[in-house]
């Protein structure tokens, strides 16, 4: 008999005599059969006996992690997509912020009114302000 | 240091899944059968609850622990594929689970606990690897506990799995995702290292006896 085949016939608790015979041989394998038999010794020593949970509990315990695990992927999922929403919105204010008529729409205004010059119908509709009270008098300095 | 936690794939050839004494009942689980849940949980809970105990050692922790283990099984039945039998996966779980609260609790103090067994002064022959006669009493089982409680989680998982559970060579492969090999090779030094606190434990005490 092999060493190989005595240690792995050694794990798998047999005893047999092919096996006893090998030990008489084989100081090796004999020191390993005293090593395995007395961590078995030292194992059943420290074993601890615990009741098992009854059967509600564990139903319990389903039901609480099903509570958590959808709220847990309910934060998860928040907090995937909020880098994204921050990013949505800093694009927005950005592409606001170029954007004539959405943010800064007054000022815009008043330049096109401007740049309309005498033309007071343009004027008129953007702003009863601008319209000119006649031709020529596009700044409201005609009166003068 | 703690092991990292156990892969959840690889399937060892040896274990056959067809032969699976839970298969009928994890495929009726798997149709929604709560009640084939409930008789798979009987099955099952002594030999979880002592793995648990005996790994763990915080007896105080080891009902919500099993619940949770159950609980997570029950909800993982969708990922779970019969390629495996279902008691190998089971303490796959189970381990993780409890290699997770270790990791959790391992800045808080071991305590040795003491087991509620009925017979304190069990008392074993050591083995002599150096050849001399040598035999010693362990007299609390206390020692015993604390010489479980020294190894590496990896190294008293593997002997509590072999030892404690009695699980076999190839299920304990499946469980840890070992080879054969490496299982019997893991047990083998588990042990010696044992062996060598339980020297070094001797030998302090024999220091510490001796008059100033
Ligand atoms: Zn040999």
């Amino acid at each position: 008999m092999r060493c190989q085949d005595f240690q792995d016939r050694l794990e798998r608790r047999w005893d047999d005599f092919q096996m006893r015979a090998h030990t008489e041989e084989c100081p090796a394998c004999q020191e390993r059969l005293a090593l395995v038999n007395w961590s078995r010794q030292v194992m059943l020593a420290a074993e601890q006996n615990v009741t098992p949970p009854a059967m509600a509990a564990v139903w319990a315990a389903v039901r609480r992690a099903t509570n958590t695990s959808w709220e847990f992927s309910l934060t998860r999922s928040f907090r995937r997509l909020a880098p994204y929403l921050v990013a949505v919105t800093v694009l927005f204010i950005v592409v606001a912020a170029f954007q004539p008529g959405i943010v800064t729409s007054r000022p815009s205004r008043y330049a096109s009114a401007l740049a309309a010059g005498p033309d007071t119908k343009v004027a008129s509709v953007l702003d009863p302000d601008l319209a000119p009270q006649k031709p020529g008098d596009v700044l409201g300095i005609g009166g003068r | 240091m703690l092991a990292p936690s156990l892969p959840m794939s690889g399937v060892l050839p040896e274990l056959a899944a067809a032969d699976d004494p839970d298969l009928a009942l994890v495929l009726r689980v798997q149709q929604g059968d709560a009640a084939a849940f409930e008789e798979l949980y009987y099955r099952h809970q002594a030999g979880v609850s002592r793995m648990v105990a005996n790994f763990v050692r915080y007896p105080e922790v080891v009902p919500d622990l099993v619940q949770e283990i159950f609980a997570k099984v029950y909800l993982r039945f969708d990922s779970y594929s019969p390629r495996l039998p279902f008691r190998p996966w089971l303490y796959r779980v189970a381990s993780n689970h409890c290699l997770d609260f270790l990791r959790h609790r391992r800045r808080q103090p071991l305590q040795v606990s003491t087991t509620m067994e009925d017979d304190p002064t069990r008392e074993w022959t050591l083995p002599d690897p150096a050849g001399e006669r040598m035999q010693a009493r362990l007299v609390a089982r206390d020692l015993a506990g604390k010489l479980l409680l020294e190894l590496s989680p990896r190294d008293r998982m593997l002997l509590v799995l072999k030892e404690i559970n009695e699980l076999s060579l190839e299920e304990i492969g499946a469980i840890t995702g070992l080879r054969l090999s490496a299982v019997k090779v893991g047990l083998f030094r588990a042990r010696k290292r044992m062996l060598e606190k339980y020297r070094k434990s001797e030998r302090e005490l024999e220091r510490r006896g001796k008059p100033q």
